[in-house]
């Protein structure tokens, strides 16, 4: 039967859950988990797959259907038990708005006591699942990089941010085929084959996965190759080659449900079922094991190298350029009517723009200085988005604090000229009732919800539209100071900085992937004490000891400087 | 069952893309083939087949797979695919697939003789030797013997004669046989000499489809991965223990093999005593298939028989009747059946553990045809707290907590404790806490068989009796059979009850009653 509350909260649909119980008799079956589903699309089809596999594992099924973006803020529900729900029950929760920037306690209530988590994200993977405020409590992340729009991307990105626990689609989809390989290599008389070759469609990330796997595995090249050009039609993995002494044993995939196997020396070949894995076999598989999936976590590593130079992130960007100025108040001046006419031109383009503020000295003065220009520039300032490249872990109100520097003198005109108070990206403090880490995780989250199916690239298309950064006397940006550990963390969108070597020590700052994941970067800084810092970050790109160099705009990287800053730059 | 996945079939170095961690990856038998003999019988159209098919559409028999048919049948390896095609599609728990089919077919063939034609054993050696060249199954065949015992002999010395259960270069050759094991010691014994003179012991697979089934395989899971039972899973607290087997259904179509046979050595020899010895066994110091198997054959040398058999025993025989709607005949007049004869279709017994953990503790074992429902399952029931801090009038509906692990259908386990009732005033009753695996999972989990080809084929032998658990079984219920020919006639029951009053009376001796399952 399916049950509908509208208006609602968590707790009155806890409640009338038990009612439920308690007048059908229902679900008194145990359940084994409580299985997460974050859906920014359809549910119907991961709903029927979840139901379909409730058969096996029953579970409680939670599904957030979210719609960050809606006018209103609000929850309703569906509670569906008994026929209509498998062997499961299922909570559908169409989060609206603002009701989304909690998702964590949406949920609480909901869990199964003791039972575990897995959380499942049928199309848009978060950047970092486990730094997910659902994924930070679940035993397994799911995700389907397939799903995406760029799935090499996202497969990438999720190597990036992997964790012990993570698994992905594009991985169940190759069980049986790799089962398949397996008891290939059994074939008498066995030896290690000298090479691979696997193929399919290029940028599909099983292909990716099945190469890497039998890298891994046997130790030796697997080499992707396209299918043939006739056999095109196939999405993932197309053949498989093993070469061994005695020949080459052939898997092709000949149809949607078959697959023939070739042994040395026999032309027709074995024919072999083997039909593609629809999404109910899949999650099943996922729910099958709640350890984590170790090989899967060495595969991925085997098939994308690690990032470790965080360099990467910025080469091959367009060169920056400068704009000496006189002082200071020419540089906020200067700046915020670029800013202002940049963002001009992504609301031509797209229905929302992000502008990444800043704190600092320069920094506070160009946020004041916006408002005019955006007023001059005629910007819709309603469809506009605000973020903080980093923050201090302080009271909410201290005048440490980068966001308060800027609340007179850039969020109140703004709020008044039509910014809708919900496209204040603030960075959370103390007073939230959150620690550092959740924090940090919390404001990674806003951003993915916000990044919806554009998550963070350094390459390709850009997040941000403006990120305007202060610089250091020490050559650092945001929080992420030279020579500090904390500033190689590139595995969330945002990260805790702590023991920052400028108080206050308790800092929340977006990475690199995240700074480097803009169209325009603007740099700013004046006084004599910058020059030093300016000289060096207009060297090699080297975020390490200087982090000035380690952001680039994917179309402009721009340093504002008045002549004391800029002094250094002439010879 | 084992920790570590076995080596692929027929090598010694692991496969290193079967990596131990790597839990998705599906256990895919080796290359191998099956020779099965009496495969037009029914255990092979309804059962073997189908189970065969339904692994193949899982994916986990090699793509190599090999099934030949030796029969009388003047049959061409069509025709027997013809068969297999029509046993598979009425009975594959998976659903027909003509593409399944197709891979299956390929390694079909069938030869035609008998079990005394040695021309006929030299075609099987050819056919076997045409599969390996053409197919890749790699000299590593098995001989599933779906015949009646007596046949045991001639199969076994043609298949030695033809060399076909010699394996060669690191292949594997195995036989398969099914219950019965004997109908007492000696047969047994008998029995195993003929199977062992052509196959080692360790190539030989008994199947005891009980063993396949996921619940039996729980019992091990339920008591040795959980702190909560083993500290009461003794004399200490458990007051006995109840196992029951009960069919609703009567002797249907087997009459051949049941007169002379019943109940006892039918179900209670196999199936009774080995659930018997899961639940009663120390814990094994691995899952290996040694270790396991050295606890269960001690806990069944254990076993003691009562004293008395004519008071600690029951027998009985269904009488004609109306049961749950239908009319069942006695057993007297099923088809087949002599009119006078003793057979017993029900059997009840009170069996001892002579053991530290079980002094005491009776366990009492039921078995039989026509009883109320179809159910089996293992009752440990507990003893009554040693003191109530309650009025008497309080407790009056308090009976004993119980574990009861259902075996089949509706598999799980229920514990069945005392609890308030609500409102009013202290009053304590029974209430049941149910753990399902799942509505529908009978659907979901494999048949029995599946689960025992495959590992055979895989060579992982944990599930499997061997020949001395068989002997141990046989020397606890020959004492009973011999007495009961001797001194027991059957007692008549209803259909569609729990069997005779003889059984009540046999618990009421001992001051307990029998747990309505």
């Amino acid at each position: 039967m399916i049950t509908t509350l509208t208006d609602t909260t968590a707790s009155a649909i806890d409640k009338k859950m038990i009612e439920m119980r308690e007048t059908f008799g229902a679900n008194t079956i145990g359940r084994v988990l409580t299985l997460i589903i974050v859906s920014t699309g359809d549910i119907e089809e991961p709903l029927e797959a979840a139901i379909a596999a409730s058969h096996e594992h029953p579970a409680r099924v939670l599904v957030v259907d979210a719609n960050p973006e809606a006018e209103t803020s609000g929850l309703d529900a569906e509670i569906r038990v008994g026929r209509d729900a498998g062997s499961g029950e299922i909570v559908i929760l169409h989060a609206r708005g603002d009701v989304l920037y909690s998702l964590d306690t949406l949920i609480m209530a909901l869990l199964l006591p003791d039972a575990p988590i897995v959380t499942w994200w049928p199309e848009t993977a978060p950047s970092s699942p486990v730094h997910d405020v659902l994924g930070s409590m679940s035993q397994r992340r799911i995700t389907d990089s397939a799903a995406s729009s760029d799935p090499l991307a996202t497969l990438k990105r999720l190597r990036r941010g992997y964790s012990s626990g993570d698994s992905d689609f594009a991985w169940a989809r190759l069980t049986r085929w790799r089962g398949l390989v397996a008891s290939a290599y059994e074939v008498p008389p066995i030896s290690t084959p000298t090479s691979v070759e696997v193929s399919g469609t290029p940028g599909n990330p099983s292909v990716e996965l099945m190469a890497g796997w039998l890298a891994h595995a046997l130790g030796v090249r697997a080499e992707i190759v396209a299918p043939p050009a006739d056999d095109s039609d196939f999405a993932g993995v197309h053949s498989v080659r093993l070469v061994r002494r005695d020949g080459a044993i052939e898997l092709t995939r000949v149809s949607d449900d078959s697959v023939v196997m070739k042994l040395p020396g026999d032309d027709t070949g074995q024919h072999v079922t083997m039909p593609r894995r629809a999404l109910a076999e899949l999650i099943t598989e996922e729910l099958r094991r709640l350890d984590p999936d170790e090989v899967y976590g060495e595969v991925l590593a085997e098939t994308f190298s690690g990032i470790d130079d965080t360099s990467t992130y910025a080469t091959g960007k367009p060169s920056p350029a400068d704009v000496v100025v006189a002082d200071a108040e020419a540089i906020a001046v200067a700046a915020a009517e670029r800013t202002a006419n940049q963002l001009r031109t992504a609301l031509a383009e797209r229905s929302v723009a992000h502008l990444v503020v800043t704190g600092g000295s320069v920094g506070t003065r160009t946020a004041q200085a916006l408002p005019a220009a955006l007023a001059t520039a005629e910007v819709d300032v309603s469809r506009l988005h605000l973020w903080w490249g980093d923050e201090r872990f302080v009271d909410p109100d201290s005048p440490e604090r980068n966001e308060v520097g800027v609340r007179a003198g850039l969020l109140e005109p703004l709020v008044e000229a039509g910014l809708p108070r919900r496209n204040v990206h603030v960075m959370p403090s103390p007073a939230d009732g959150m620690s550092l880490d959740d924090a940090a995780a919390w404001y990674g989250q806003q951003l993915d919800q916000m990044g919806g199916d554009e998550p963070f690239r350094t390459r390709g298309r850009a997040f941000f539209d403006v990120l305007l950064l202060g610089v250091g006397p020490d050559g650092h940006v945001a929080s992420l100071f030279p020579e500090h550990p904390d500033q190689t963390h590139v595995r969330a969108s945002a990260v805790p900085v702590t023991q920052s070597p400028k108080p206050p020590s308790e800092r929340i700052s977006l990475t690199w992937p995240v700074l480097n994941s803009s169209r325009h970067v603007v740099l700013l800084a004046a006084g004599e004490e910058k020059a030093a810092a300016v000289r060096h970050g207009h060297g090699d790109i080297d975020p390490w000891t200087v982090p000035a160099s380690g952001v680039r705009g994917l179309e402009s990287t721009v340093w504002f400087l008045d002549r004391a800053a800029a002094r250094s730059l002439e010879s | 069952m084992t920790d570590t996945s076995p080596s692929p079939a027929g090598t010694d170095a692991a496969n290193p893309l079967r990596d131990p961690r790597d839990r998705r990856l599906p256990l895919i038998a080796g290359p191998s083939s099956m020779v099965m003999f009496g495969v037009t019988g029914d255990l092979a159209r309804k059962k073997l087949l189908p189970a065969i098919y339904d692994l193949t559409h899982r994916g986990l028999l090699p793509p190599s797979f090999g099934l030949v048919g030796y029969g009388r049948r003047d049959w061409s390896d069509d025709d027997f695919a013809e068969y297999v095609r029509k046993s598979v599609s009425e009975h594959s728990r998976t659903g027909f697939s003509e593409s399944v089919f197709e891979q299956l077919r390929g390694g079909l063939r069938f030869v035609t003789g008998t079990f005394d034609d040695t021309a006929a054993f030299e075609r099987l050696t050819e056919v076997v030797g045409e599969l390996d060249r053409t197919r890749g199954t790699g000299g590593n065949h098995a001989f599933y013997l779906s015949i009646p015992p007596d046949a045991f002999p001639q199969v076994c010395g043609q298949l030695a004669n033809s060399g076909l259960n010699t394996p060669r270069d690191g292949s594997w050759r195995r036989v398969v046989i099914e219950k019965p094991f004997g109908h007492d010691l000696a047969s047994a014994r008998e029995l195993n000499d003929v199977v062992e003179q052509a196959f080692r012991p360790e190539d030989v697979f008994r199947i005891d489809h009980y063993l396949g089934k996921e619940t039996v395989q729980n019992i091990l899971a339920l008591r040795f991965s959980n702190q909560l039972y083993e500290p009461l899973w003794n004399a200490n607290y458990v007051d006995h223990v109840q196992i029951t087997m009960a069919e609703d259904i009567g002797i249907g179509s087997r009459a051949g093999y049941y007169d002379g046979i019943g109940t006892a050595r039918d179900v209670i020899q196999n199936h009774l005593l080995q659930l018997l010895a899961l639940t009663a066994m120390e814990e094994p110091v691995t899952f290996r298939a040694s270790d396991l198997r050295a606890e269960k054959e001690k806990v069944l040398a254990a076993v003691e028989l009562p004293e008395d058999l004519g008071a600690h025993t029951a027998r009985g025989q269904y009488v004609g009747g109306w049961q749950g709607g239908v009319e069942a005949r006695p057993y007297l007049e099923e088809d087949g059946i002599p009119a006078d004869s003793t057979t017993e279709t029900f059997a009840a017994m009170r069996l001892d553990i002579a053991t530290r953990r079980w002094a005491g503790v009776p366990f009492y074992l039921r078995a039989g045809k026509r009883l109320g429902r179809r159910v089996t399952e293992i009752a440990v029931v507990f003893k009554r707290a040693p003191f109530l801090p309650f009025r008497t009038t309080d407790t009056a509906d308090l009976g004993q907590n119980a574990i009861v692990i259902r075996v089949q259908p509706d598999e799980g386990v229920t514990m069945r404790f005392g609890s308030k009732v609500p409102g009013t005033q202290m009053e304590v009753r029974d209430v049941t806490m149910d753990f399902a695996y799942g509505m529908n999972f009978t659907e979901e989990s494999p048949e029995a068989y599946e689960r025992l080809i495959l590992d055979m084929l895989l060579g992982d032998p944990p599930l499997f009796p061997r020949q001395k658990e068989v002997e141990l079984s046989w020397q606890i219920l020959d004492p009973i059979t011999e007495y009961w020919e001797e001194n027991l006639r059957p007692a008549p029951y209803r259909p569609g009850t729990w069997g005779p009053d003889t059984a009540h009376e046999m618990l009421a001796r001992d001051g307990r009653t029998w747990r309505r399952p």
